[in-house]
């Protein structure tokens, strides 16, 4: 049927949506990301109340969005701008800090078909503790095509469909045509991997034998440096196979691994380029990388070849992040490197997957695949999802990893870390390599433990145990609280735990103690500094020490606060209230038999009170 | 310069005055100097050779003070080694590792 609308219908229905653009452009609706102060009274009650308390004390009704990160909500408002409301909020001395949300389309989970099984970018939850929350992330930052991500590797496939919009031209630093087996003559400038296969032909060649300690048989191409990279910066929200943790992370391919793998020094003399230092031969790297994914290592204690770059390349401002090794051994080279942030493996549970390596070199813990009940026709159920071609020696066609498939190794745990840097860089920019590895550190969740394992370094038969912080680095990565910590100018200040005495009473020399304070990695605590804020009359305090005295002339609240500073200069504070008494309470020991009279009752009462009150202000960070 | 610096440092041995023996079967190294060098200049190698008679071949730069360089001599060879230890204890040489080989993880 024909339907026909009369003119002056249509021009109605005409003006009805034109004015729609009009109407919400008068009135602006506000998005804007807050994080609260470790001390913020709100922290105590739940996400969506925090955000209404946030929007009552400036005066506009406010609503919770979304929690990405337990001290982080993401709040509207209507009638005031993102940038405004962000400017109202951070004025309050309770916020860390509040930022525009301008990344509205992010909010749905991007469209890539295959993100669904990338199980380690999703939230930690009780089935799969080590996954990273990259997702939630996600609502923090886009990232940032300024960011450069150098993928040392195997080189990349360029025509991957994932890819070749994240990519840049990068270099092969493979001396030896022996091992690079591409068509070129020594290093070049065409960074694409040929395939790293070994066949029936190199296997003859004495040289490349040799090179290859022997091998007893041929093998296919790994491809490995496309799965690394798809890993880090696979284009995100394109309707095609998976999503790169980096989001708009580009990714700078050097190649320097060959057939049989590569040697240090077309490792390093790569890293060096990566870092937009020089190397003779080589023009000028345009695109110098923040971030240097190893996901490659090899025996040996770190060389003073190695030392050395590494400290040039940390001074340029780079990080430096490589695979503790996949030995089940001491953690391998270039990871044991002072100055590398190490990465070790975990299951989904948050264990130490067998096959990693571990220990005191290691600075943080990612899942790196493993499967669980494999056998004869089961899949590999937690495994990585990653870009790859689909030739079995020479390139065919690209494609990915299959769900089923065992894509294992510490290899892949390290680019969940570089492009958790790589967002963090995006998130700010300012952030130098070595706050970037504090800040991961830090934020990282606690190791589970399974009471069916020992404990590292002690290892079952195959290889697994429970993670610990002497073994495995600090904990497991958590993509979005570092982030959110990149934000936050405050995430490093030393956390300030005071205690308090449990029957303080006026005109008596009360303990104060603030033993349970603790620094962020690389820094001590160095000075303490008490001060009353109120109080029904002024009490004098002991030393600036780390415990101290208080006496308090009369009863009643009084609020005290702990100044603690770090090594680094950071300054971390915490207010309590101390609820003085008259005199102490009467014991309730001795005498026994009688039945309480009501005076004793009240008095119990009021304690239990006035100790509950206590433990909300001595520790206002637990909600 | 850069080239005196090291042949200077050559003559101060009493390596530089042998012969410079060529043994087959290669071995590489990263040798990092004391002050840039100009890595692949046939003065360098010249120097080099004299210091740990074997013959040396440049292999590839790695920065303005380091490179590595394959030396003449079979692995397993006493030579080799005592090669190794005469580079190494070269004033202009501050360090000498194996180049060894690394693998995806």
């Amino acid at each position: 049927m024909k339907a026909t609308l009369p003119l002056g219908a249509a021009l109605l229905a005409l003006a009805a949506l034109n004015a729609v653009p009009a109407k919400a452009a008068e009135t602006p609706e506000a998005r804007v990301i807050v994080k609260l102060k470790s001390a913020s009274p709100l922290k105590q009650i739940q996400a969506a109340g925090r955000v209404q308390t946030l929007g009552q004390r400036i005066g506009i009704a406010a609503q919770l969005i979304n929690q990405p990160t337990p001290d982080t909500q993401v709040m509207r408002a209507s009638g005031i701008s993102s940038e405004a409301l962000a400017a109202r909020l951070a004025q309050e001395s309770d916020v860390a800090y509040a930022v525009p949300d301008r990344i509205k389309t992010i909010r749905a989970l991007p469209n890539d078909p295959l993100l669904s099984h990338q199980w380690y970018l999703q939230a930690a939850s009780s089935t799969q503790p080590a996954a990273t929350g990259a997702q939630n992330a996600w609502n923090l930052t886009p990232g940032s095509a300024s960011v450069v991500v150098a993928v040392v590797d195997t080189g990349v496939r360029f025509d991957h469909e994932d890819l070749v919009a994240k990519l840049l031209p990068g270099y092969d630093f493979i001396a030896n045509d022996l091992l690079s087996g591409d068509s070129d003559t020594g290093r070049d400038a065409d960074a694409n991997d040929p395939g790293d296969y070994l066949s029936s032909a190199d296997l003859a060649n004495t040289a490349l034998r040799t090179l290859c300690s022997n091998p007893a048989s041929t093998h296919g191409s790994s491809w490995h440096g496309t799965q690394v990279a798809g890993i880090v910066g696979a284009e995100t929200n394109n309707s095609r196979g998976i999503a790169g943790i980096g989001g708009a992370t580009r990714i700078l391919p050097v190649r320097a691994l060959g057939k049989c793998g590569g040697y240090d020094s077309d490792i390093i003399a790569g890293m060096r380029w990566a870092a937009g230092l020089s190397v003779s031969g080589a023009p000028a790297n345009p695109n110098p990388a923040k971030v240097i994914n190893l996901s490659l290592a090899g025996s040996g204690s770190c060389s003073a070849a190695y030392a050395d770059a590494i400290a040039e390349i940390r001074a340029a401002g780079v990080l430096i992040v490589a695979a503790a090794g996949n030995e089940t051994g001491a953690v391998e080279e270039p990871a044991n490197c002072a100055g590398v942030l190490a990465v070790a493996g975990i299951r989904h549970a948050g264990t130490k997957v067998g096959y990693s390596s571990y220990g005191s070199q290691v600075g943080i813990s990612a899942p790196a695949g493993n499967c669980v009940n494999v056998g004869t026709g089961q899949p590999c159920l937690y495994p990585f999802i990653n870009t790859i071609n689909l030739g079995t020696t020479v390139p065919t066609s690209n494609g990915y990893t299959g769900i089923n498939a065992v894509t294992i190794g510490t290899s892949f745990a390290v680019p969940l870390v570089s492009g958790s840097a790589a967002l963090m860089l995006a998130a700010n920019p300012a952030l130098g390599e070595a706050e970037l590895a504090r800040r991961i550190k830090l934020t990282s969740n606690p190791f589970p433990t399974d009471s069916s394992l020992p404990a590292c370094p002690t290892v079952t038969t195959d290889g697994q145990c429970n993670c610990t912080t002497a073994t495995c680095g600090t904990g497991m990565l958590n993509t979005a609280a570092a982030v959110a910590a990149a934000l936050d100018g405050n995430a490093l200040n030393p956390t300030v735990v005071i205690s308090l005495p449990d029957s303080p009473v006026k005109n008596t020399s009360l303990s104060l103690s603030s033993g349970s304070s603790s620094a962020a990695a690389g820094a001590s605590l160095v000075s303490w500094h008490w001060v009353q804020l109120a109080g029904p009359a002024t009490g004098s305090f002991g030393a600036d020490t780390p415990s101290t005295t208080f006496t308090a002339p009369v009863a009643g609240d009084y609020i005290l606060r702990l100044a603690i500073t770090d090594s680094a200069g950071r300054t971390g504070v915490q207010d309590v209230t101390l609820s003085v008494l008259d005199a102490a309470p009467r014991s309730s020991g001795g005498g026994g038999g009688g039945a309480p009279d009501l005076t004793s009752l009240a008095g119990l009462a009021t304690l239990a009170l006035l100790a509950h009150r206590r433990r909300q202000h001595a520790h206002p960070a637990q909600p | 310069m850069r080239r005196l610096l090291w042949m200077a440092l050559c003559a101060a041995t009493a390596a530089c005055a042998g012969p410079i023996p060529g043994t087959a079967g290669p071995r590489q190294v990263i040798i990092g100097f004391a002050e840039t060098t100009d890595s692949a200049a046939p003065a360098t190698l010249t120097s080099l050779a004299h210091t740990s008679q074997v013959a040396v071949s440049f292999v590839a730069a790695i920065s303005p003070r380091s490179a590595a360089y394959r030396l003449d001599c079979p692995p397993a060879d006493p030579a080799c080694e005592k090669a190794i230890a005469a580079l190494r204890a070269h004033p202009g040489v501050r360090y000498l590792e194996p180049d060894r080989i690394k693998d995806s993880r």
